[in-house]
């Protein structure tokens, strides 16, 4: 793999920072202007993917980060310890369904939907770290909004709540 | 129509009942048989297990959704009638649910392939590089404060804590025992009226007596006019009350 000066350098900013890093921050760090910086880091994520590495670029809501692929976990596996993967249900799929393509959206909405009470759903989504708080309706009772996180994008390969899959009425 | 034997149990809820019953007799949403669908439904709480509460609620409100739908269907509707079908808000719910639903599934099956990733957090080094850059900001932030502006915040603090000090209660030691019951009183004032054709209600004020005492004794006083056994009697507002006995 051939890198630029400019892909490198964002290389070697993803990995430093670990989380996820804005398209902002990287035009800052690399002294240019936004355009350039996303074209850099797309180019460096085909790169990576063009060449089958161990190590991927993924892309939520406009910024960037580093992280394992997936074929190789079960080698790092048997190396550390990695939590397990959590199990979604039906109830709690569909509940996120709702949340991801209406949000933000109170409990009351997400029952109306599905006829049943939501609590135990949204509650075991927030634990899962897959949804938020996103401030409150201003409305009587100024019921909680919920939305969903950076984990729930990363979970599901998501580049935004804007590139959702489209579902078609059949 | 076959008969309905379904496992309450199985569908979580209304909605999901619902779509099956809808799908399983092949049923076109854009124009349900309303009568058909509703005593399907119907049937199929009456057989289902009963479940907790706060669940069959929920099946219960579709059931009288479904029964309001049949009934407005049952008035007969004029050709040029420009009101709303009244299946209408029904079906959206119904749409909209069956959406969610594909959408579900398709969540599930991301979810199913999708490894794990590995994420790394930040660096230790450029951790520690960040805080000393926040000890830099804290000298800006006192910048400018002496110690006058922090002691008369500190007073002001002190000042609103103690207009919260609610002074009445703090001023409470222990609470006593009521001595005194509306059953004494009331054989109190029966006695004192054999002795007196009337009574002036300030009569109980003048030995020393508690509020709780005189509180008492108006309630034995009440309970007393309920009875009938007295009358009372206020010639104006705020005036000594007289009290007679009833001779019936």
């Amino acid at each position: 793999m051939v890198l630029t000066d400019m892909e490198a350098a964002c290389e070697a900013i993803l990995f430093a920072c670990g989380t996820k890093v804005s398209v902002k921050s990287i035009s800052q760090a690399l002294k240019c202007d936004e355009k350039t910086a996303k074209a850099a880091v797309k180019e460096l994520l085909q790169k990576y993917e063009n060449e089958k590495r161990g190590i991927k670029i993924i892309e939520i809501d406009n910024s960037f980060q580093m992280c394992t692929n997936e074929n190789f976990f079960e080698n790092i596996k048997r190396i550390c310890e990695v939590p397990v993967k959590k199990s979604l249900t039906p109830t709690l799929l569909e509940t996120l369904a709702v949340i991801a393509y209406k949000q933000p959206v109170t409990k009351a909405d997400i029952e109306s939907v599905r006829g049943v009470s939501a609590e135990h759903a949204v509650n075991k989504l927030v634990e899962y770290g897959l949804v938020m708080e996103k401030g409150r309706l201003d409305v009587a009772g100024k019921p909680i909004l919920f939305g969903t996180t950076d984990e729930f994008l990363r979970h599901f390969g998501f580049k935004s709540v804007e590139n959702l899959p489209e579902i078609n009425d059949d | 129509m076959e008969k309905v034997n379904i496992r309450l149990d199985c569908f979580e809820g209304p909605m999901e009942l619902l779509i099956h019953l809808i799908e399983k007799n092949k049923i076109d949403i854009y124009d349900i048989p309303i009568a058909i669908l509703t005593d399907q439904y119907i049937e199929s709480i009456n057989n289902g297990i009963y479940k907790e509460m706060e669940t069959m609620s929920g099946f219960l409100v579709m059931a009288a959704t479904l029964l309001e739908v049949k009934s407005k269907m049952l008035i007969p509707r004029q050709k040029d009638d420009k009101e709303e079908d009244p299946r209408q808000e029904l079906v959206e719910k119904i749409v909209e649910y069956k959406r969610f639903k594909k959408a579900a599934e398709i969540f599930a099956d991301i979810d199913e392939i999708s490894g794990i990733k590995v994420f790394k957090k930040p660096d230790n080094y450029l951790l520690a590089l960040l805080k000393t850059n926040d000890k830099n900001d804290i000298e800006e932030v006192l910048n400018g404060i002496t110690l006058d502006m922090l002691y008369n915040a500190f007073e002001d603090v002190l000042k609103r804590q103690e207009k919260k000090r609610d002074k009445i209660r703090s001023g409470f030691n222990s609470v006593y025992r009521e001595v005194f019951t509306i059953e004494d009183k009331i054989t109190y004032i029966k006695d004192l009226l054999v002795i007196n054709k009337q009574l002036r209600f300030s009569v109980f004020f003048e030995s020393a007596v508690s509020k709780s005492e005189i509180v008492v004794t108006f309630l034995a006083m009440l309970e007393l006019i309920k009875a009938r056994e007295i009358t009372v009697w206020q010639e104006n507002t705020f005036d000594d009350i007289i009290i007679t006995e009833n001779i019936t």
